[in-house]
């Protein structure tokens, strides 16, 4: 048998497996949203931290009306009523618990811990003050 | 999209066809394939009809063969001729003795010899279609097919004699 021939009958075609392209990898394209997704994260994330110093600026004229000063559990932190919500100044020594605090700088360079006030210390810190009035 | 995959699938034997007789083997012949359709799923907006279809296509399967033979680990190949693939059996034993004979001698041959030899006699291509498909001239690919012939004429001469 010429080889020409030889290698014709030889190498003949095949029927590919029916299930050979259902069982491949998932296609790269779908990891295209890996990064996407990454990056809409941190950019959340960053938004989230920019926030509140935005926020600062709202209640910058309620702050010098009304800041005052208390000594709670032997910390001393300044206290600032703006209508019916109690913010609080955090001292360097008060302890913040929680990832979810919302940081809001003011002028003096303190920094304000919504969550901390709503979540942690609002409790012990309003039955503090209660005993005492305000100006 | 979909009409796009349905069309390319329509060309998987194709695909399996030459990746099974570049590997002799069922199981990379199907991983070959697979990553091959991965190609041309992602890669089908580049084909802009300057050659035929089928021209691009060979282009993709050759090289992804190539580049698999050259990702695989040599020891790898050992094992390879250690199992035998039912599939691979046929009725007329003396013939399928032959016809896998013929295939192990050419899964033996180098990458640069071996894929002008399936394009030429699996899938019918003239000289001057496996030069364009290779990006070589012809005259190369008939230097590349007589060095072919003449270590297969070595490797097969039993085989023919008794065939």
């Amino acid at each position: 048998m010429e080889l020409e021939q030889l290698l014709k009958s030889s190498l003949t075609r095949v029927q590919a497996p029916p299930d050979i392209l259902e069982r491949q990898a998932p296609k790269p394209r779908r990891y295209f949203w890996v990064p996407v997704l990454s990056m809409m994260a941190a950019l959340a994330m960053l938004a989230v931290y920019i926030w509140p110093s935005e926020r600062s600026l709202d209640i910058q004229p309620y702050l010098q009306q009304s800041a005052f000063t208390k000594t709670i559990h032997g910390e001393s932190l300044q206290h600032v009523v703006m209508n019916d919500v109690d913010l609080f100044i955090a001292s360097p020594k008060l302890h913040l618990r929680g990832g979810n605090s919302r940081w809001i700088q003011f002028p003096c360079s303190k920094q304000i811990c919504l969550a901390a006030c709503k979540r942690c210390t609002q409790a012990a810190l309003v039955a503090a003050m209660s005993q005492e009035p305000r100006p | 999209m979909l009409q796009t995959e349905v069309a390319l699938e329509t060309y998987t034997d194709l695909v399996y066809s030459f990746a099974l007789r570049f590997s002799g083997d069922p199981s990379r012949a199907a991983d070959i394939t697979q990553d091959i359709f991965l190609k041309l799923y992602s890669r089908i907006h580049e084909f802009r009809g300057e050659s035929r279809f089928e021209t691009w296509l060979y282009r993709i399967v050759a090289n992804a063969c190539i580049d698999e033979q050259r990702r695989r680990k040599p020891w790898l190949s050992i094992l390879d001729f250690s199992f035998h693939h039912p599939a691979l059996q046929e009725k007329n034993a003396i013939r399928e003795q032959t016809a896998e004979s013929v295939r192990k001698a050419i899964s033996k041959l180098s990458p640069t010899l071996r894929v002008p030899v399936l394009l030429r006699y699996m899938e019918d291509l003239s000289y001057d279609e496996i030069g364009e498909v290779l990006n070589i001239s012809p005259g190369t690919v008939a230097s590349r097919l007589n060095r072919a012939h003449k270590i297969l004429e070595q490797k097969l001469h039993g085989t023919r004699t008794t065939s």
